[in-house]
């Protein structure tokens, strides 16, 4: 896999992490954090972003001192071969399981805004395909496409700018009437909307740059930090809290009240923008665990893993039976992500100090 | 050519969509009128949809159930006409003022629950029956289709602000925040026209009150939403140069700055509002507008005028317990511990309000 196509630079990886983080993590995020903490939904988002840039200067500063390898490189030099092994096929699982449920996400966040009366299972495949030919192209190809992200971000600044006359002040105060544990416990539920900030730990050989690594995950963090610093700061002002909390998709409700002359009902052209922003974040957990597959099987025949990997998708995706279910989940799967990723990040960095082998940079 | 097969074959399989919506097939609605019934859990829901077609002219179909609710009489709708009554293009959504007096919150949900149905309809409340209303606008014979007629009417009326701007979407968030009550637009059917009346004040989602349209646009002043519009006042003549007995003016208003400012004084909310305009005498008498102390005698009458009528209005909003300006919330939002300890509507009711207004008459038009 370290053929040219595969290859990235550092800014595309940049892409890559921020379209993981914001098109499905945007979407119920703010009235998540209104029935925790009410109209203080932002210092949520200010202090996960700090955590998770905080988390992501040392998960790069532990992938620098192993040079060129991944953390499934990295868990078998510091804990064996077949400890390491099975580390890495937990993590693998857990990103296959991430990928399902994704998937399920973002076809329930279509039937629920346009598709109502499409089978589910015939609105998975269709959305499945466009990220078949994408991760049969390799990184580059997706870390490309990613890019769009900057694009639709940019049309929502736009609309946020039209919308912020109608924000009232009033909504967002008093500021800081959250308790301690209440912000403690809603940072937890934005770890899967932070958690892409984590592939760098499986890409991380394809950067042709290394050096500017650190930089990309820096402002790929920062980037999606201020995107949802701005959304739950302009949802909340423009619903307030008593009413957001009731909003599923708050976003959407945003563009639904918006008068545009001529246009007449914005929401149908967010949809359509914010439909690829959807698919790349599902993607980005899609070619993941595509890749990590592929590489802790030594895979050759890519087309196979690709067909029986998409099929296990479908199947997973399917498990949760409504959309209330899947909001269940996503609290379990939040806790495994901490767990498996973010906790093993630290542990490995400190570790690297203990058994040193393979580490490159003293 | 292979490719171009594929092509085509996909094409020819991607048809079959489930959500598809034929446009010949579809009726669509554009008004909703709610009023009661006889029957205390039932309600009159009478549905306009414009009949498309050549021959047709400008028709407009009418369909009226009983039902318990929106969804139910769209249901019931479905059964009488050969059209899928569709409201992804709904306009305006009526309540008469009886309903409105019960309640009305609960009708809007299907409207923000459902993607395809638009939180920009307007809310309105019509004295009498919106039916009626529906009915004989249908037969206007000068006038477009009713919710064209409607939407225009309305249209002009909130750009002059003797009409609130009020869509669901702005009704729920006035209901949700707990400091702020909606307010609507108020119309009234007439023997051949409808008449925009002025605003229905609401408690919550239950009206308790109405402003007539100069009301309103004084209102809309003082909740910093007011656009350039005119306001009709008595105005003596105040010079001896002209011999005429007329004493009403029409004063083109725009809203120039509103500081609102709460505070609480021995326990108990004081109110500050004072709003700057700037003023073109639009309608008056002949002769001297030029004249400096003339002015400022009308500036002074003018301002005079506009307090009064600014605190007879909030007066009148603490007797029936509305608080549309959101006073409310603004103490919420600095006096947290006051707003947790107190029961809002009583202190509104109680709260001392200072008034100042500030008139600047900029233009008197080509003649003196």
């Amino acid at each position: 896999m370290s053929e040219k196509r595969y290859q990235i630079t550092s800014k595309q990886l940049m892409a890559y992490i921020i379209s993981s983080q914001i098109g499905i993590g945007v979407m119920s995020m703010p009235s998540r954090l209104c029935e925790i903490v009410g109209h203080d939904g932002w210092i949520t988002v200010l202090i996960a972003g700090i955590i998770s840039t905080i988390l992501g200067v040392i998960m790069v500063k532990l992938l620098e001192r192993y040079e060129n390898k991944s953390i499934y490189e990295i868990n078998k030099l510091l804990y064996g071969k077949y400890v390491g092994t099975f580390i890495n096929i937990l993590l693998a699982l857990f990103l296959c399981i991430m990928a399902g449920f994704y998937v399920r996400i973002f076809t329930t966040i279509i039937s629920i805004i346009t598709l109502p009366n499409t089978p589910p299972i015939i609105l998975t495949i269709f959305l499945l395909l466009p990220c078949l030919p994408l991760a049969w192209y390799g990184l580059k190809v997706i870390c490309r496409f990613d890019s769009i992200v900057f694009f639709i971000t940019a049309v929502v600044y736009l609309f946020f700018i039209l919308v912020v006359k109608d924000v009232r002040l009033t909504f967002l105060m008093p500021i800081g009437q959250a308790k301690i544990p209440s912000l403690i416990k809603s940072t937890l539920t934005l770890t899967l909307s932070y958690i892409g900030f984590c592939f760098p730990v499986i890409f991380y050989p394809l950067v042709t740059d290394k050096k500017n690594v650190m930089k990309s995950v820096i402002y790929a963090n920062m980037y999606s930090t201020i995107f949802f610093l701005i959304t739950v700061l302009i949802v909340t002002g423009f619903f307030g809290a008593s009413m957001l909390k009731y909003l599923t998709f708050p976003l959407l409700n945003l563009t639904r009240s918006y008068r545009a002359p001529v246009l007449e009902r914005l929401d149908l052209l967010f949809i359509a923008l914010w439909t690829p922003c959807l698919g790349i974040s599902m993607n980005a957990f899609y070619y993941s665990t595509y890749y990590s597959v592929n590489i802790l099987l030594k895979i050759k025949k890519k087309t196979l893993s690709l067909i029986i990997l998409t099929s296990i998708y479908i199947m997973l995706s399917r498990i949760p039976k409504d959309f209330a279910e899947i909001l269940a989940y996503v609290k379990v799967v939040s806790v495994i992500a901490i767990v498996l990723i973010i906790f093993p990040i630290i542990v490995n960095y400190f570790a690297s100090f203990i058994n040193k082998k393979g580490v490159t940079k003293k | 050519m292979k490719r171009m097969l594929l092509i085509l074959i996909i094409m020819l399989l991607l048809t079959g969509c489930w959500d598809q919506k034929i446009y010949e097939r579809i009726g669509f609605t554009l008004m909703i009128g709610i009023e009661d019934t006889t029957s205390s859990d039932e309600y009159l829901i009478t549905a306009a949809s414009p009949v498309v077609g050549i021959e047709r002219g400008s028709n407009v179909e009418i369909l009226t159930a009983k039902a318990k609710s929106l969804r139910e009489a769209r249901e019931i709708r479905n059964r009488l006409t050969p059209q899928l009554p569709e409201a992804g293009k709904m306009q305006q959504i009526a309540f008469s003022d009886k309903i409105a007096k019960t309640g009305i919150h609960p009708f809007l949900e299907i409207f923000e629950r459902v993607p395809e149905d638009p939180a920009l309809s307007w809310v309105i409340v019509v004295e009498g029956s919106p039916h009626e209303m529906f009915v004989k606008a249908a037969n206007f014979k000068d006038k477009p289709r009713p919710s064209f007629y409607l939407a225009q009417l309305l249209k002009n009326s909130a750009d002059k602000s003797y009409i609130p701007d009020t869509r669901i979407f702005n009704f729920d968030i006035d209901y949700y925040a707990k400091g702020i009550d909606p307010v609507t637009p108020l119309i009234k059917l007439k023997p051949n026209e409808i008449e925009v009346k002025g605003s229905a004040l609401f408690s919550e989602d239950k009206m308790v009150g109405t402003l007539d349209h100069q009301q309103t646009l004084l209102l809309m002043a003082m909740k910093n939403s007011m656009k350039n519009t005119f306001y009709i006042t008595k105005v003596p003549n105040f010079s001896d140069s002209n011999h005429e007995d007329r004493e009403f003016a029409a004063i083109n208003l725009s809203l120039n700055k509103r500081k609102l400012k709460v505070k609480i004084e021995k326990n108990k909310p004081v109110i500050n509002i004072s709003l700057e305009f700037n003023a073109n005498i639009a309608e008056y008498i002949w002769d001297n507008l030029d004249d400096i102390s003339t002015q400022k005698k009308i500036e002074k009458l003018l301002e005079k005028q506009i307090r009064d009528d600014c605190i007879n209005i909030i007066k009148y909003t603490q007797e029936v317990g509305s608080d549309p300006i959101g006073i409310g919330d603004i103490i919420r939002s600095k006096y947290i511990s006051y707003w947790e300890s107190t029961d809002w509507k009583d202190a509104y009711r109680n709260a001392d309000v200072n008034i100042t207004i500030k008139l600047d008459i900029k233009q008197y038009g080509t003649i003196r």
